[in-house]
């Protein structure tokens, strides 16, 4: 039956003109004909008719359609006539564009145009933002008519102040659309998630070269100066054109080519005005306010008018203010982005791509997680990474190269397997070593992009990335453990292999697992004390695995060390060609000691800045399992599954990790067990003399652990923009420290002096390092 | 509404069967549905998602009545996830405002939940909710729904949406790549 009914609905194609002859009218399109989608469609088929006879065979209940789709998806389909999904029911308006005349008439709208803008790079669409300017809808329209384009708004333009000033800024504001639809389109960042590239069809300029704008923006500078006086109108005018001719500027930044670590010259200064010019637009919202709305100027006219994959939604416009902050927040990102150029070496690089990564917009909304602006997230890393897979679009440096050179700087340098393509006999494990290293690139791009996504897929990223390390460390360890017998490079007086590149791939492999766990605080992904004590347990333990195996990667640099300095004594005890060849292996390894030394203090600042992490997690522990004794960390009575189903579902990715094992929940409970009989006791004593001394201990600890973190980054002499985020981070560390003692010190009171009453608990953000948000507790 | 008896609050699951109903009933119910769900919820959803989980699991759309009004409903669906396990997917949940605060969000989870544990034989039940809607976070984590995922910006009024998942046995703890394969018996498909 259904198939019948199927074979009869399909006859009711437009094209079916023997059938439906009759019925047939022509009916003309509401909007310019030129416009390309809808060129085909000036004639329709009224079917409605034959559509109701044929469908009345349908059974109830059945659904008709086609096999080669399911039915869900139809569900991304718009449906005509319901008023949440059809554009085509929108109301349309009027606007006559010849009665713009004046100045400030043209401000109100180049104002009103840039919130547009803003709004869009804040994840909204052109058709509710950009193109809702009847202007902009205007210009375009009659850029792509095929018969006769022209970038004007008028067929017959006159010369006035729209024709001229706000043409101009128009364009200016197009062509920085074309440049972030292009940083959209390259697949660095999510369609709708990051930015909505939906152009509705219209051709965003593909033509009009960026020169030829800045052109017509500087005509447009020259009339406002040789025509109009110093007013506020006047200065508003020139400021915004000046804007687009400096955003204008931004693509250059894809087309530099630098080598890392030299220090290349690049002209950012067009940044700087950016800024400043920003700075002064901001002084101008009392001109701003004066100004009067122009009705029907921006509407919902293109939503219904052209090709609109999307439901109606009203419009969106930032107001000033906002625009402006957000346009500084992107020239800031930018600025850093530009500071790779000045980045001295691969451990300064990783340090300061993983601070890029973790750089988040300050709201006052605890809610809203965003990190770097969306165009600097894109443009990162086009800039980092290009098309050839080079790093900043370099001769000598591919992302093979730079994972390369970190593998060596890590553990790799002057180890017998970083020369085996030397050495005699080995030529077969060359090929296995190739192999391996060729392997490593895959989890390293995935950081390498991980950097440039939100914060949502930053976690899923390296929640991906987990797998592949621990896939490598496997075989890199099969591979290492075979070969030393034969290779023997082994820890002074010991058996023990040192297995460089195991090494390497177990230390990312733990960072990026700690990481992921800390991403899950911050995307407030552990909802409440239970689930957020499980967290801190688990992220304590990793952190015992990552501080041990530093201080292995520690011992592999201080071996080298060693070895570099044994050399003069192995010299003078050898004759002949022996001697000569000790003497060339002591020249040829020697040049890397500066290295060696400035990895140990990369090692050391990391080893204390996990030993400050964890103190924090204790004392953030010690509270939480007092609050466990309380009763505070209980399941809902309502829960429908058990415990430990819940532990190994939060603890998901970890589950098919080889090394470290995941504890299981039974290790879990046990913890939580032994705190609550010890403190059991403390607590019928009231005596809580031993977690007074713990919060004192543990304060001077964290004190002196930032103190030497703050030494050892002076020491690492990282660029300003980096040091300036590694203080501001410890600044915050600093913050969450205290106000952990605090609430540990309240609960210790409250529990000395009340007793076990109903306590207030609330986690807060705000103000807070990222991975320590606040507990406190007071008496409800 | 303090005068409301909640006993006298009925919970049936959508029935499409015109041996026992009319088909002017069947369709002013799904008329009611979908425009209380239109009224409460943010996301604008066509006739075809209404149709795709009313045709294909009409027991898994559980209503709740007061007299004759329509009050409350939840919308599910049940598939297999990357033929490894039996996923369930609360797709909708809507109490109109006037009887909020009765339990009817609750009941009509629980029930939906008791459908899809006991007669689909879910290996876990996910859906996604709006970071800000605390209310609707507080109900679903009470049943033990736990969070993991969050979802930059993924509703239309560009809210972050978190995936929450309540596991029903271990085969939610393992992760895809890693799971048994699923014989093409126990796969669940939808109809249409």
């Amino acid at each position: 039956m259904t198939e019948i009914l199927q074979e009869n609905l399909s006859k009711l194609s437009i094209n079916d003109k023997d059938t439906l002859k009759s019925s047939e009218t022509k009916i003309t399109s509401q909007v310019n004909p030129t416009v390309s989608s809808r060129a085909n469609l000036k004639v329709f088929t009224d079917v409605t008719d034959s559509f109701f006879k044929i469908a009345s065979k349908i059974p109830f209940g059945e659904v008709v359609k086609s096999n080669q789709f399911k039915l869900l998806e139809g569900t991304h389909a718009l449906e005509i006539l319901n008023p949440k999904l059809d554009s085509a029911l929108l109301d349309l308006t009027d606007f006559d564009i010849s009665s713009v005349k004046t100045l400030d008439e043209v401000n109100w709208i180049m104002m009103k145009l840039l919130g547009c803008l803003c709004s869009w790079l804040d994840n909204n669409s052109l058709s509710v933002s950009v193109l809702s300017c009847v202007y902009i809808q205007k210009l375009l329209l009659n850029y792509q008519n095929l018969e006769d384009p022209k970038l004007t708004f008028d067929e017959k333009p006159n010369g006035d102040v729209t024709d001229v000033i706000l043409r101009a800024f128009s364009l200016g504001l197009l062509q920085f659309v074309k440049f972030v639809l292009k940083l959209g389109q390259s697949g660095v960042i999510y369609e709708e998630e990051d930015l909505n590239t939906q152009t509705m069809d219209l051709d965003f300029l593909t033509k009009v070269d960026v020169a030829e704008t800045d052109n017509d923006l500087k005509v447009a500078i020259e009339l406002i100066e040789s025509n109009y006086g110093n007013e506020d109108g006047c200065n508003f005018c020139l400021k915004m054109l000046r804007l687009f001719e400096e955003l204008l500027k931004c693509e250059s930044l894809l087309s530099v080519n630098a080598d890392l670590y030299t220090h290349s010259e690049f002209d950012s200064t067009f940044l700087s005005r950016q800024l400043q010019l920003l700075s002064e637009l901001k002084d101008q919202q009392t001109y701003l306010d004066s100004l009067k709305e122009i009705p029907n100027c921006f509407s919902v006219n293109i939503q219904r008018q052209l090709n609109n994959r999307s439901p109606p939604k009203p419009l969106s416009c930032l107001p000033f203010a906002v625009s402006v902050e957000s346009l500084i927040g992107m020239s800031n990102d930018l600025v850093s982005i530009t500071k790779i150029l000045e980045i001295t070496d691969v451990i300064e690089l990783y340090e300061y791509l993983t601070c890029f990564m973790n750089r988040r917009l300050n709201t006052n909304d605890p809610d809203e997680i965003i990190g770097n602006h969306v165009v600097a997230r894109a443009l990162m890393q086009l800039f980092l990474i290009r098309d050839d897979r080079s790093i900043l679009g370099s001769r000598k440096w591919f992302i093979s190269d730079m994972m390369l050179d970190l593998l060596y700087k890590v553990s790799l340098q002057n180890s017998k397997l970083s020369k085996i393509d030397t050495m005699p006999g080995f030529e077969v494990n060359d090929i296995s070593y190739q192999k391996l290293l060729a392997q490593l690139e895959s989890p390293f791009y995935n950081y390498l992009t991980s950097i440039s996504q939100n914060p949502s897929r930053q976690r899923q990223f390296i929640n991906k990335e987990l797998i592949l390390w621990d896939t490598l460390q496997v075989e890199a360890e099969n591979f290492e453990l075979e070969l030393n017998p034969k290779l023997n490079d082994n820890f002074i007086d010991s058996n023990i292999p040192t297995m460089p590149v195991s090494s390497f791939v177990y230390y990312f492999k733990l960072v990026r697992m700690i990481e992921l766990m800390f991403k899950s605080i911050e995307l407030n992904l552990f909802k409440d004390l239970r689930e957020i004590n499980i967290g801190y347990w688990f992220l304590s333990y990793l952190i015992g695995y990552l501080t041990q195996h530093i201080v292995r990667l520690l011992d592999i640099n201080r071996l080298r060390q060693t070895q570099i300095s044994n050399y003069p004594k192995k010299i003078k005890k050898a004759k002949g060609d022996k001697k000569l060849k000790l003497k060339e292996e002591y020249e040829s390894h020697k040049v890397y000691l500066d290295q060696f030394l400035r990895v140990e203090t990369y090692l050391k600042y990391q080893m204390n800045k996990m030993e400050l992490y964890k103190k924090l997690i204790e004392l953030k522990l010690t509270t939480l399992q007092i609050l466990n004794h309380q009763g505070y960390l209980k399941l809902s009575k309502l829960c429908r599954a058990p415990e430990e189903l819940l532990f190994e579902l939060q603890l998901k990715s970890y589950q098919s990790i080889g090394i470290p094992q995941l504890p299981t929940f039974k290790d879990y409970q046990d913890s939580l067990t032994k705190f609550n009989e010890v403190f059991d006791v403390l607590y019928k004593q009231k005596n809580f003399r031993y977690f007074k001394s713990f919060i004192v201990t543990k304060n001077d600890e964290i004190n002196d652990d930032l103190e030497k973190l703050k030494e050892l980054a002076s020491d690492l002499h990282y660029n300003q923009l980096l040091t300036d985020d590694m203080m501001e981070s410890f600044s915050l560390l600093k913050t969450s420290s205290l106000s952990s003692q605090e609430t540990l010190s309240t609960l210790l009171k409250l529990l000395e002096s009340e007793g076990p009453k109903a306590l207030k608990v609330t986690i807060e953000k705000l103000n807070y390092h990222l991975y320590f948000p606040n507990i406190s507790i007071e008496l409800q | 509404m303090s005068n409301i008896d909640i006993n006298d609050i009925v919970y049936t699951p959508l029935s499409l069967d015109t041996s026992k109903h009319s088909k002017e009933s069947i369709n002013s119910t799904i008329l009611e549905l979908k425009s209380l769900i239109d009224k409460h919820l943010s996301e604008p959803y066509s006739i075809y998602v209404y149709r795709f989980f009313l045709n294909n699991w009409p027991e898994l759309c559980l209503i709740a009545k007061y007299g004759d009004e329509i009050i409350g409903c939840i919308i599910s669906k049940v598939e297999t996830h990357r033929n490894v396990r039996i996923r369930g997917y609360i797709g909708m949940l809507a109490v109109n405002e006037q009887y909020r605060g009765l339990g009817i969000a609750k009941k009509l989870i629980d029930l939906n939940l008791n459908s899809m544990i006991n007669t689909y034989k879910c290996d876990e039940i996910i859906l996604e909710t709006e970071v800000v809607n605390k209310t609707a976070l507080k109900l679903y984590e009470n049943f033990g729904f736990i969070r993991i995922k969050r979802l930059f910006r993924y509703y239309l009024n560009k809210h972050d949406a978190y995936r929450l998942i309540l596991p029903i046995n271990e085969k939610s703890t393992i992760r895809s790549t890693f799971s048994v394969i699923l014989n093409k018996e126990e796969l669940i498909e939808s109809k249409y």
